[in-house]
C-alpha cells in the first residue's frame, strides 16, 4: 500500500483578504498606532477644557472617570493649596459645591491658602489607595487632608471581607491580585485587563470617552440605545458640571426626618480591617510622594448607633487616633455634630460642613498643619 | 483563554518567547504539546482526560493498522470510540430528552437517568470545548491512513501535539494530517514573513471579533431573546446581522488561529473565503468552514456514493450529509432542520446550474443576492432557540408590522463596507486593495478601533458550543 508524504500546507492560500503587511509596513503602521495612543490623550487635554474653579469638585457623573480625576490632581494639587481627599463626606454627597468641608474651609480660612475638593463620591479606602496610587499622582510634594471614614469598617461587608460576592463602588481601583479580596470575584483575564490598563495613559482616556459622552457603557451598547446618531457628534468636548446633583437627588433633610432608625454595626477590628490597611497604605503612598498628610477622623452620626456599638466605635476612634500617632501622622478626631445636622451616618448637611470646618481651624494640630509653610508633623 | 485576551497574550509571549529557542532541538514539540495540554486545561483540567484518551487510542489503532492484518477492525474501534464520546457529552442529553418526551407521549411511565448520572462524582456533564473539531481531527487521521493517504506517525508526542495544537484546539481548523503532520516533523525555518504574516492575520481576526462580531451580537441578542417583540424590519435586521456576526466571530477566531500559528512557522488551512460572494450554495460551502465542508465531503459524502450513483442518490447522499452536519453544530432539532434547508438549497442550485440559461445568462449580482438571501432565511433556525422561536420569527417577518427596527446605521454601513471590500478583493480592483497606503491604514484603523473603542472583549466564540 502506498502512503504519501503530502506537502499540501505549501499550497495554503494566505487570507481572503488583502491586508498583509511586511515588515517594513509593520513598522510605520506600528509607529503611527503608537503615536497616535501616546498622543491622542495629550492633545486631548488642550482641546477639552476643564473648568476649574474654587468650589470645583468632580462632577457626579464622572465619579469613575479616573482620567479626569487625573487632570483635576494635577491642576488643584499645588504647593498652594490642600489637597481634601476622601469619599463623598468630602465630595458632598448631600450638598452642592460651594457647601462642602473645602468650600466652607475656604470661607472661613483667612490665610493665602486654598482648600482644593478632591473627594470622589462612592469611593472606599480600598480604591482611594489604587486611586491615589495610579490616578493621583499628582499628589506630590503637597500638603494633604485626607479624610478617614470609619463607615467602611463597620461590617464585614463595607470591609470587604464578606466571602459572598456582591458589586461594590470602584472595581477598577481596588487590588486585583493581592492582597485577595474575598467578595470580588472577577475572572483573572478581567483582572489582568484592569491591572494593566492602569499603566496605559490611552486606556484611562479611553475609558474617559466612555464615561463622559456614551453614558458610560461601551460604543456597541451605546449605539444600541442611539442607533441613528452619530458617536463622534455624542464627543461635544462639554464635560458634565460639578453642579449636576446626583443622578438619584439625595434627600438632603436630616436623618431623623427620614425615618432612619438606629443601628449597632459590627465593627471589624482595625488589625483586621481590608479598609483599615488600605487606609494606611494611602498615608503611606503619599507621604513617600513627599506630601504632608493630615488626617481627618469622622465625624460619624453616633447619634445613630446604639448604645452597645457606640462604645465599640469609642474604642475604634481610640485606636485609630493611636495608631496614627505611633505614625507621626497629625490628626484630628472630631467631635460628633448635632443629630440633626446628618443625613445619614456619616453625611453632614450644609450647615454640619461648617461647623465641621470650624471646628476644624480650631484645632491647633491643624493650624499647624494649613499654615503656609506648615510646621513640623 | 479566548485569543483577543491579555491573559492569552501573556501566555503566548511566555511560549512563544520558549518556542523560539528550542525549535530547532528536540524539545519543540514537546513544548508544543504541553503549552496546548496547558491552554486547553484552562478551560476545564478535568476534560484533558478525554483528549488525551482520543488521542491515545487513535494513535494505537493506526499502530495496530500497520503492525496488523485486522486493519478494518481497528479503523472501527478509532471511529465507534470518538464517535461515543462525541455522542454521549454533545448529543446525550438531547437523545435522553427526546426520548423521555416520546415515552411521555406514548405513556410509558419510564424517565431515561441523564448521561451527567454517569459520571463519576465532582465531574460536570459539559460539553468539553473544542470535542467536536479535535474528535474530527484525529479520526480524519485513522480513516486516512486507512485509505493510504497518510504516512503512520510514528511519535506519540506529535501525534499529540497534531491533535492538540492550541490555536486550532478550540474550534478549528479541522486540520488534516497530511497538512500539519509534515510540518511537526520538519524543523521550521522561521522567516520574517511568517511573524510579518502572522500578525496581519491576527490583527484582522482580532478586529473581526471585538469590533464586529460583538457589536452585532448586541443587538441580535436582544431581537432573538423575545422576538415576539419586535416587528419585521427588526426581526430581519437581526437575522441578517446574525449572518454577519457568525462569520465575523468564527472567521475571526480562524484568523487569529492561523496568524498564531504561522508566527510559529505552521500553516493552518484557510476555513472562510469570502462566502456571502457564493453564488451557488455548493460555492457557499466550498468557502464557509471550509475545513468542516470538506471533511464531511471526504469522509461523509463520498462514502455514500457522492455524485457517482445517479441523480437521485446524489441528492439524498448531500441531504444526508447536510442533515448530519446540521447535527454536528448542535444537539437541537432546529439544527437538522437548518442542514435540511441547505440540503434543499444545494439540490436547488444545482438544478438550476443545470440549466444553462441560468449558468449563462443570469447576473453573478443576482446569484449572490438569493444565496445571501437563502443563507440569511436558513440562519433563522441556526440561531433561534427553540423551533416555536423560528416559527415566530418567520411568521412576524412576513405578518409583523414595518416598525423602526432601531438598528446602529454605523453598523450596518460598517457590514456593508466589509461586503464591497470582499467584492472588490475578488474582482479586478483588487490592486487597489493592495496598496501600501491602503494596507497599512486598515492595519492603522483596526488596532485603534480596537484598543479604543471596543468592549471588554471577553465574549466567548459562537462555535465553542458546537
Amino acid at each position: 500500500m502506498r502512503h504519501t508524504t503530502d506537502n499540501a500546507h505549501r499550497n495554503v492560500p494566505f487570507s481572503s483578504n488583502a491586508v498583509r503587511l511586511s515588515w517594513r509596513e509593520w513598522l510605520v503602521a506600528l509607529a503611527v498606532i503608537a503615536a497616535v495612543l501616546v498622543a491622542l490623550p495629550v492633545v486631548w487635554e488642550h482641546i477639552e477644557p476643564l473648568r476649574v474653579r474654587e468650589d470645583y469638585r468632580l462632577p457626579y457623573a464622572l465619579s469613575n472617570d479616573y482620567w479626569v480625576y487625573a487632570r483635576v490632581c494635577e491642576t488643584l494639587a499645588r504647593p498652594a493649596n490642600v489637597a481634601v481627599v476622601g469619599d463623598s463626606v468630602i465630595w458632598g454627597h448631600y450638598v452642592a459645591p460651594h457647601e462642602t468641608l473645602s468650600a466652607h474651609l475656604n470661607a472661613l480660612d483667612a490665610g493665602p491658602r486654598s482648600f482644593a475638593n478632591l473627594g470622589v463620591d462612592g469611593i472606599h479606602p480600598a480604591a482611594m489607595a489604587g486611586l491615589v496610587t495610579y490616578y493621583g499622582r499628582a499628589l506630590a510634594g503637597c500638603d494633604v487632608l485626607l479624610h478617614g471614614n470609619l463607615l467602611w469598617m463597620s461590617s464585614p461587608r463595607h470591609d470587604l471581607t464578606v466571602r459572598k460576592e456582591f458589586a461594590f463602588n470602584h472595581p477598577r481601583l481596588v487590588p486585583q491580585f493581592m492582597p485577595r479580596i474575598p467578595c470580588y470575584a472577577e475572572p483573572i483575564a478581567r483582572r489582568l485587563d484592569v491591572a494593566t490598563d492602569r499603566y496605559l495613559p490611552f486606556a484611562a482616556w479611553a475609558e474617559h470617552l466612555r464615561v463622559a459622552y456614551f453614558d458610560s457603557v461601551d460604543l456597541g451598547a451605546w449605539m444600541l440605545d442611539h442607533p441613528y446618531a452619530n458617536p463622534a457628534a455624542s464627543v461635544t468636548l462639554d464635560l458634565p458640571s460639578p453642579y449636576d446633583p446626583p443622578a438619584a437627588k439625595p434627600d438632603a433633610r436630616p436623618w431623623t426626618e427620614k425615618g432612619v432608625a438606629r443601628f449597632g454595626p459590627a465593627w471589624v477590628e482595625l488589625d483586621e480591617s481590608l479598609q483599615w490597611a488600605s487606609f494606611r497604605a494611602t498615608v503611606e503612598r503619599l507621604r513617600n510622594r513627599a506630601c504632608r498628610v493630615f488626617v481627618l477622623v469622622g465625624p460619624f452620626n453616633e447619634h445613630m448607633l446604639t448604645a452597645e456599638s457606640l462604645e465599640t466605635y469609642e474604642k475604634r476612634k481610640r485606636d485609630v487616633a493611636a495608631r496614627l500617632g505611633d505614625l507621626g501622622v497629625p490628626y484630628h478626631v472630631a467631635r460628633p455634630l448635632p443629630s440633626d445636622l446628618y443625613a445619614d451616618a456619616s453625611h453632614p448637611l450644609a450647615d454640619g460642613y461648617r461647623l465641621l470646618a470650624e471646628r476644624l481651624l480650631a484645632s491647633e494640630a491643624f493650624r499647624r498643619f494649613a499654615a503656609p509653610g506648615g510646621g513640623p508633623e | 483563554m479566548l485569543f483577543q485576551t491579555r491573559i492569552f497574550m501573556l501566555f503566548f509571549v511566555v511560549v512563544y518567547a520558549v518556542y523560539l529557542a528550542v525549535r530547532r532541538t528536540r524539545f519543540r514539540i514537546p513544548w508544543l504539546l504541553a503549552a496546548s495540554y496547558f491552554f486547553y486545561a484552562c478551560w476545564e483540567p478535568s476534560y484533558l482526560v478525554l483528549l488525551v484518551w482520543v488521542t491515545a487510542i487513535d494513535y494505537l489503532a493506526v499502530l495496530l493498522m500497520d503492525r496488523t492484518r485486522w486493519r478494518r477492525l481497528w479503523l472501527v474501534l478509532s471511529i465507534v470510540n470518538n464517535l461515543s464520546l462525541l455522542g454521549f457529552f454533545k448529543y446525550g442529553e438531547f437523545a435522553v430528552e427526546s426520548l423521555n418526551a416520546v415515552l411521555v407521549h406514548v405513556g410509558v411511565p419510564v424517565a431515561i437517568p441523564p448521561p451527567g448520572a454517569l459520571l463519576p462524582e465532582g465531574l460536570a456533564y459539559v460539553l468539553p470545548v473544542g470535542i467536536s473539531f479535535y474528535v474530527f481531527q484525529s479520526m480524519s487521521y485513522t480513516i486516512d491512513f486507512y485509505r493510504g493517504k497518510v504516512e503512520r506517525e510514528t511519535s506519540f508526542i506529535r501525534y499529540a501535539a497534531f491533535v492538540s495544537l492550541f490555536p486550532r484546539l478550540a474550534a478549528g481548523p479541522i486540520e488534516r494530517a497530511r497538512n500539519l503532520l509534515p510540518q511537526l516533523r520538519r524543523t521550521p525555518t522561521l522567516h520574517l514573513d511568517d511573524v510579518t504574516d502572522g500578525a496581519s492575520l491576527f490583527v484582522v481576526g482580532f478586529f473581526k471579533k471585538v469590533a464586529l462580531a460583538d457589536g452585532l451580537a448586541l443587538y441580535v441578542n436582544k431581537v432573538y431573546a423575545a422576538p415576539q417583540q419586535f416587528g419585521a424590519a427588526a426581526l430581519l435586521l437581526a437575522t441578517v446581522a446574525f449572518g454577519w456576526q457568525i462569520y465575523f466571530d468564527f472567521s475571526g477566531y480562524t484568523d487569529m488561529a492561523r496568524g498564531i500559528a504561522r508566527a510559529m512557522g505552521l500553516r493552518l488551512m484557510l476555513n472562510f473565503n469570502n462566502p456571502y460572494l457564493a453564488t451557488g450554495l455548493g460555492d457557499f460551502w466550498k468557502r464557509w468552514h471550509i475545513s468542516l465542508s470538506t471533511w464531511f465531503r471526504d469522509y461523509v459524502y463520498i462514502p455514500l456514493g457522492g455524485n457517482r450513483r445517479g441523480e437521485a442518490r446524489t441528492y439524498l447522499n448531500m441531504a444526508a450529509t447536510m442533515v448530519i452536519s446540521g447535527l454536528w453544530h448542535g444537539a437541537a432539532w432546529t439544527f437538522v432542520l437548518w442542514g435540511a434547508v441547505h440540503a434543499a438549497g444545494y439540490a436547488l442550485t444545482r438544478r438550476l446550474e443545470a440549466n444553462a440559461f441560468y449558468r449563462e445568462r443570469v447576473p453573478a449580482f443576482v446569484k449572490r443576492l438569493w444565496v445571501f438571501v437563502f443563507v440569511t432565511f436558513a440562519w433563522i433556525f441556526f440561531r433561534a432557540d427553540s423551533f416555536a422561536d423560528a416559527w415566530t420569527i418567520l411568521s412576524r417577518i412576513c405578518t409583523a408590522g414595518w416598525t423602526d427596527p432601531a438598528f446602529p446605521l454605523l453598523l450596518l454601513a460598517v457590514v456593508a463596507g466589509v461586503w464591497l471590500y470582499q467584492r472588490l478583493f475578488e474582482s479586478r480592483l483588487r490592486r487597489v486593495l493592495a496598496l501600501t497606503p491602503v494596507r497599512i491604514a486598515m492595519v492603522i484603523a483596526m488596532v485603534i478601533i480596537v484598543v479604543l473603542f471596543a468592549g471588554g472583549g471577553g465574549q466567548e466564540f459562537i462555535y465553542f458550543q458546537f
